[in-house]
């Protein structure tokens, strides 16, 4: 039993590592998820519980990440896996997109805030296998590489993936423009 | 490389081409402006997805995970007991000493929800000090716009401690979401608690408290009750005022 007293506090202090270490990915990563997480499903409330869920898993198997730099392609495995189970649970029935949730707050004049509400429909609106390359590439700042790893694509259908993805938007863009400028002749 | 392949991978990735890509583009002016076009737009659709993250949303996961992981740990640690109880009873006297020993430390706060008709205060913070022991041996300073943060939650504000900070969580005190809080005073680590008093945890039992190896005192606040916590012996009364005094609610 005395013996025990070094490898309780071994443990206590591996804890306590533990805990650092989870605090500091918290602190990384949680907004970058949040907003991926948040284009993923365009709804603040899942979005909000999605990330609350992919850490509670990461801190359960937290051991299993051996290496630091390969964090957030981790994390966001999880919170793919997280998002499909949730369509395994339960299909849920979407509202459409909130407008008033999509307002930009630090829009810089009228014009461009409703340049990017535009950007934003569009995004929303297309197909998951467009939209996850891009929201992965655009919000999480992957390489064409750690995309195609998550996804489990192989680089060539990542690279089509994007240009198609980018050419859809800036075709609705340039249609929506001229809509636009027509309506205010 | 032809320009229809420029362009594609251009589009798709023009921040993050490769060599060849790079001199390709450097050739021609027309190319040159096409990736930086095809630059601007990424930056575009990113600025137009930079939603704000709600406030406290890292604070919230951290003290999500610490509620549900102390729930869960608590769970498996009840069911261990009962098995190396068992286990451990074919061995001899010490052992069984030991084991009933430690069940009855552990089941004393595990089953604190239950018991906390019969629990008094003291007992119930003392057992919160051993139950996260480890909170004492830490030496690295924490800001006090960390706790802050974190009290902020609770609607409260510190000014100033008498020591340097080394822990600060999240804690579940019989399902009431309080502050463990640990600072380095002049006679070694003090443990605070800062609970909201809403739903009485603090209620029964005397203001002092105290067992073989630590002291404490409770000051039963209007919002909050806070606790404080040290080695036996130590002046926690000296320390009383000045942390209660520090902490303005809102």
């Amino acid at each position: 039993m005395f013996g025990n007293k070094k490898s309780n506090d071994r443990v206590l202090i591996n804890m306590a590592e533990k805990q650092q270490r989870y605090e500091a990915l918290v602190h990384v990563y949680h907004k970058e998820l949040y907003r991926f997480a948040y284009w993923l499903c365009n709804d603040p409330t899942i979005a909000d519980d999605l990330v609350q869920e992919t850490f509670l898993r990461a801190w359960r198997s937290l051991d299993s990440l051996l290496d630091q730099k390969a964090a957030k392609p981790w994390l966001l495995t999880i919170l793919r896996r997280e998002n499909a189970r949730r369509f395994e649970r339960k299909q849920f029935d979407y509202s459409d997109v909130d407008n008033d949730t999509l307002v930009d707050q630090t829009s810089h004049s009228l014009d461009t805030a409703m340049e990017q509400t535009v950007i934003q429909r569009q995004i929303s609106l297309l197909a998951d296998d467009y939209k996850e390359p891009l929201l992965l590439q655009v919000v999480m700042g992957c390489t064409g590489d750690e995309i195609a790893d998550i996804l489990n694509l192989n680089k060539n259908t990542v690279m089509t993936r994007l240009f198609r993805a980018k050419n859809q938007l800036k075709e609705a863009l340039s249609r929506d423009d001229e809509q636009l400028k027509g309506a205010s002749k | 490389m032809d320009e229809l392949e420029f362009r594609r991978r251009t589009i798709a990735q023009p921040n993050e081409l490769d060599k060849e890509l790079q001199e390709f583009a450097n050739s021609s002016a027309d190319r040159q402006q096409f990736l930086n076009e095809s630059k601007a737009f990424d930056k575009q659709l990113d600025d137009a997805l930079d939603i704000t993250v709600p406030d406290n949303l890292a604070e919230r996961i951290i003290l999500n995970t610490s509620l549900k992981e102390k729930a869960r740990t608590d769970e498996l640690e009840q069911k261990d007991n009962v098995v190396s109880t068992r286990s451990w009873f074919k061995f001899d006297r010490v052992h069984l000493a030991l084991a009933a020993s430690f069940v009855i430390a552990v089941s004393a706060f595990m089953f604190s929800e239950e018991q906390s008709i019969n629990q008094t205060a003291g007992e119930h913070a003392l057992a919160h000090v051993y139950h996260e022991i480890y909170a004492l041996n830490k030496t690295q300073q924490i800001s006090i716009q960390t706790v802050n943060e974190k009290l902020a939650l609770l609607g409260g504000h510190i000014s100033d401690l008498p020591g340097k900070v080394t822990y600060v969580n999240f804690c579940d005190f019989q399902g009431e979401k309080g502050i463990h809080l640990v600072f380095e005073s002049d006679f070694g680590p003090m443990t605070v608690f800062i609970v909201p008093s809403d739903n009485q945890i603090f209620e029964i039992g005397s203001d002092d408290f105290n067992d073989s190896r630590y002291a404490g005192h409770i000051n039963r606040g209007k919002q909050a009750d806070t606790v404080l916590i040290a080695s036996l012996g130590s002046p926690v009364d000296m320390y009383n005022e000045r942390i209660s005094g520090a902490i303005r609610w809102l």
